[in-house]
C-alpha cells in the first residue's frame, strides 16, 4: 500500500482546514486494519488450475473474435473473453472489478458493440476474405504491446522503489466493495469527482454527434 | 472454509443446464417436417421483405451509449452505497456532487430531444 500518498494526504490535511478530515483518517485507519487482518490467507495451488481455464479460454475466444466471418459471432465471443477475463479479476481477490468486467463489459460495451456491427453493412464485412488494410499497423500495435509486457515481466530494478515496487500484492481483502468504497472517498476523492466531468463529457459529445 | 465462488459455480451450471438441456430436448423431441412455407422466416404471418440484415438508425447508439455512462454511474453507487454509515454526512455530500454533474448531463440530453424517438 502506498504509504507515501497517506503522508502527503495527512499532511494536506494537517495544512488545511477541511470538513471532511475526521471522515478520511478514520476511514484509512479502518481499511489498513481490515487488510492486515486477511493478510495471512494463504494462495491455494488449484488457484493455478483456475488461472490456466480462464486464461486459456479467454485467448481462445479473442482468436475466435478476429477470426470469426458473422460479426455478431465476434461480438459474442468477445463477450466470452471479458467473462473469462471477470474470472481472472477474482482470482486476483478482486472481485468487486470482476462484477464491473460483468456488468459493463459484457452487459453494456457488448450492447453497444452489437449497435455498432449493425451501423455497418454487415453484408459486405461477412464475405471479404482478404485481410484489412489496416491489418500491418494492428500487428506493429500488438508488438509493441507485447514488448511492454515482456519488459514489464523480466525488468529488474536496480534499486528500492522501481517497477517491482508497483505490483507487489495488496492485501487479500482489498478488492470488496466496501474497501473500494473507502479508498475511492478518501485517497481518490478527487478523481471520483473529476471521472463525473469526464462522464458528463461523454454524454455531452455523444448527444452532440448523435443528434446532427 | 468453504470456497466462497462455489455459489457461483452452481449457478452457472445450472444456467448452461437449463440453456443447453432445453436446446437439445427440443432438437430431439420435436418433430422435424420441413416444407418450404415452414423454413421461411416467421415475420407475423406477412410474407417476409428483405432479410433481416439491414442498417439500423444511429438514435440506437445513442440510447446505447447513455445507458453505459449510467451504468458506470451506478458503478461508482455500489462501492459508496456499502460504507454509506461509516462515510456519513461528508461522503453524502461528495456523491450529491458526482450525480448533480450526471443529472446536468442528463437534463442537456432530454432538453436536446435525444430521448424523444419521434
Amino acid at each position: 500500500m502506498s504509504q507515501k500518498n497517506e503522508r502527503i494526504l495527512s499532511y494536506l490535511l494537517k495544512s488545511i482546514k477541511y470538513p471532511g478530515k475526521q471522515q478520511i483518517t478514520s476511514c484509512l485507519s479502518r481499511r489498513d486494519t481490515s487488510v492486515k487482518k486477511y493478510a495471512s490467507f494463504k494462495h491455494e495451488e488449484k488457484d493455478l488450475t483456475a488461472f490456466l481455464i480462464f486464461s486459456t479460454l479467454a485467448i481462445l475466444g479473442a482468436l475466435l473474435t478476429v477470426t470469426a466471418r458473422n460479426p455478431i459471432y465476434s461480438v459474442l465471443f468477445l463477450a466470452m473473453t471479458f467473462l473469462q477475463i471477470s474470472g481472472l479479476y477474482a482470482l486476483l481477490q478482486a472481485e468487486f472489478i470482476a462484477i464491473v468486467q460483468i456488468a459493463v463489459y459484457a452487459g453494456a460495451i457488448m450492447v453497444l458493440f452489437l449497435f455498432v456491427v449493425m451501423f455497418l453493412d454487415v453484408k459486405e464485412i461477412a464475405t471479404e476474405k482478404n485481410f484489412h488494410p489496416i491489418a500491418p499497423v494492428c500487428l506493429i500495435l500488438a508488438l509493441v504491446l507485447l514488448g511492454e509486457f515482456l519488459v514489464f515481466i523480466f525488468y529488474k530494478p536496480s534499486r528500492e522503489g522501481g517497477l517491482s515496487e508497483t505490483v507487489t500484492a495488496v492485501g487479500q481483502i482489498y478488492g470488496t466493495a466496501e474497501n473500494i468504497g473507502r479508498t475511492l472517498f478518501s485517497q481518490y476523492l478527487l478523481p471520483f469527482e473529476v471521472a463525473s466531468i469526464l462522464l458528463l463529457m461523454a454524454i455531452v459529445g455523444a448527444v452532440v454527434l448523435a443528434k446532427r | 472454509m468453504m470456497n466462497p465462488y462455489i455459489p457461483v459455480l452452481i449457478l452457472a451450471l445450472f444456467s448452461a443446464l437449463i440453456a443447453g438441456g432445453l436446446l437439445l430436448l427440443t432438437s430431439i423431441l420435436g418433430p422435424k417436417r420441413l416444407t418450404k412455407a415452414k423454413l421461411e422466416p416467421f415475420e407475423s404471418g406477412v410474407q417476409p421483405l428483405q432479410t433481416s440484415v439491414v442498417r439500423i438508425p444511429v438514435k440506437f447508439y445513442i440510447v446505447a451509449i447513455l445507458f453505459i455512462l449510467f451504468d458506470i454511474e451506478i458503478i461508482f453507487l455500489f462501492p459508496w452505497a456499502t460504507v454509506f454509515r461509516e462515510l456519513g454526512v461528508f461522503g453524502f455530500v461528495e456523491m450529491i456532487i458526482f450525480l448533480l454533474m450526471l443529472v446536468a448531463g442528463l437534463v442537456y440530453a432530454w432538453k436536446k430531444g435525444a430521448l424523444e424517438w419521434e
